[in-house]
């Protein structure tokens, strides 16, 4: 059965499939939290405050596209 | 000349798979945008269609498992590629009429292995592969989707969860025109690749191409015609089907609805990059049952999750029923043009049919309904 069933490639897909789904949700998740915190912030002058609420989405959203991207490279060059 | 007129009828069937693949199966991939309302239903499938096009560029990987890892280029023919077309667009409107995403990628790889059985015997079978390629990973898949889009949840509500649904609901929505995109490009990889790998099998069989795997290569104009005809698909739509996946499982919120999308296009591109040809509708369905258990089993409308796996259970097995059967019918008509000729026509008539039956019984899901 080990000689037909492909563990490491299966492995592989598992842990990929996981850290992708989770990974990216994760950080959009980030993204929203700091874009919904800078709104609120701002709103109320806590200017400081909510430059690092912006920063963090957009740190989050570049990870997400950044895993997006990679992952579509990754795909056509191997 | 009569291997060449079945090689173009097997191609024009091929492509007709593909164009039924994309009318069946993609309406899953819009189905969780439309059901959250993160895209209207036109919108939705009008996008699909384009990434589902481009997606088919992406990799040759599925194609190359379709075509050399399932069953033996050399000992099958032109005819037996025929049979296990039809046998696949049978089972796929078979599933069509009852509203079942049942997949279409399990019904393609029976079919054909159905004829290979019927005309060539268990020799001509890869079974490895069958088993390694196509049975472990349709039963992996769905449980993988379903699993990482409980977690992905799961993190979602851990960090949203205090903050006004409005702006989270509203992000996620935006989210999903992304996660959306990116299941509907996973699904053109992984799906008009089967079709490719068909027409390549064709084409080894028939002697246009080489057997030797070491010399694998996909014509441009497969790739081309093959991303075409799914796109195509694609856009006139299933709305039945979307109906089923977009709100009789769950009733979904935009959270779940980015976890679902993100977890399924996840799993299809990492099976894709091992040249894996999974079932998208499995795969997507999993997803989006994992999204809604994570957060309150009942919500998973576990009836109707009940027949799509049903379905799926019988879908090996039937389409391969049909794909022998079918070969076996042509093989009356003898060895040349005249039966691929005489069951196109007879399932030609009898997709008009239940076309009309299905009109008859009450109009189709529209857009505006969906």
């Amino acid at each position: 059965m080990s000689t037909i069933v492909d563990t490491t490639t299966l492995l592989d897909i598992i842990g990929v499939s996981l850290l992708a789904a989770v990974g990216v949700t994760g950080a959009f998740s980030l993204a929203i939290l700091g874009a919904t915190r800078f709104s609120d912030l701002r709103r109320d002058g806590r200017a400081v405050e909510a430059a690092c609420f912006g920063v963090l989405t957009t740190l989050a959203l570049a990870a997400c596209a950044g895993a997006i991207v990679y992952g579509i490279v990754e795909i056509q060059t191997k | 000349m009569q291997s060449d007129l079945i090689l173009v009828i097997v191609v024009a069937t091929a492509l007709t798979f593909d164009f039924t693949n994309g009318f069946h199966d993609t309406a899953n991939v819009v189905a969780t945008s439309i059901s959250t309302r993160a895209m209207s239903p036109r919108l939705a499938v009008g996008f699909a269609a384009i990434l589902n096009f481009v997606g088919a560029f992406i990799s040759l990987k599925v194609a190359a498992t379709v075509a050399n890892g399932i069953v033996s280029a050399t000992e099958v023919t032109t005819t037996v590629i025929f049979a296990g077309l039809v046998g696949a667009i049978a089972w796929n409107l078979v599933t069509w009429y009852f509203g079942l995403p049942s997949s279409s990628s399990h019904a393609l790889i029976g079919g054909v292995v159905g004829a290979t059985l019927v005309a060539a015997g268990t020799s001509a079978i890869n079974g490895e592969g069958l088993v390694s390629k196509v049975v472990i990973p349709a039963l992996i898949a769905p449980t993988l989707a379903f699993v990482a889009a409980g977690l992905a949840i799961l993190i979602a509500y851990r960090i949203v969860g205090r903050q006004r649904p409005g702006p989270v609901n509203r992000g996620f929505r935006t989210g999903q025109i992304a996660s959306g995109g990116l299941l509907a490009l996973a699904h053109g990889t992984n799906d008009a690749q089967k079709t490719m790998g068909v027409i390549t099998l064709a084409l080894i069989a028939n002697g246009n191409l080489s057997s030797d795997p070491a010399k694998f290569h996909v014509p441009e104009w497969v790739v081309i015609s093959a991303a075409v005809a799914i796109a195509l698909g694609t856009y006139t739509g299933g709305w039945r089907i979307i109906r089923t996946m977009g709100s009789r499982i769950i009733k979904m919120d935009p959270a779940q609805g980015f976890s679902a999308q993100g977890a399924g296009a996840a799993v299809i591109l990492a099976s894709t990059h091992f040249g894996y040809p999974l079932s998208t509708t499995q795969v997507i369905s999993g997803g989006v049952m994992g999204a809604g258990a994570a957060r309150r089993l009942s919500a998973v409308r576990w009836g109707v999750a009940g027949n799509i796996a049903i379905a799926w259970i019988l879908t090996l097995p039937a389409s391969a029923a049909i794909g022998g059967l079918v070969y076996g019918v042509t093989r009356i008509f003898g060895t040349g043009a005249l039966g691929p000729v005489v069951v196109s026509v007879a399932i030609l008539a009898a997709g008009i049919g239940v076309f009309a039956r299905r009109l008859q019984r009450g109009s189709p899901i529209t857009a505006a309904e969906a």
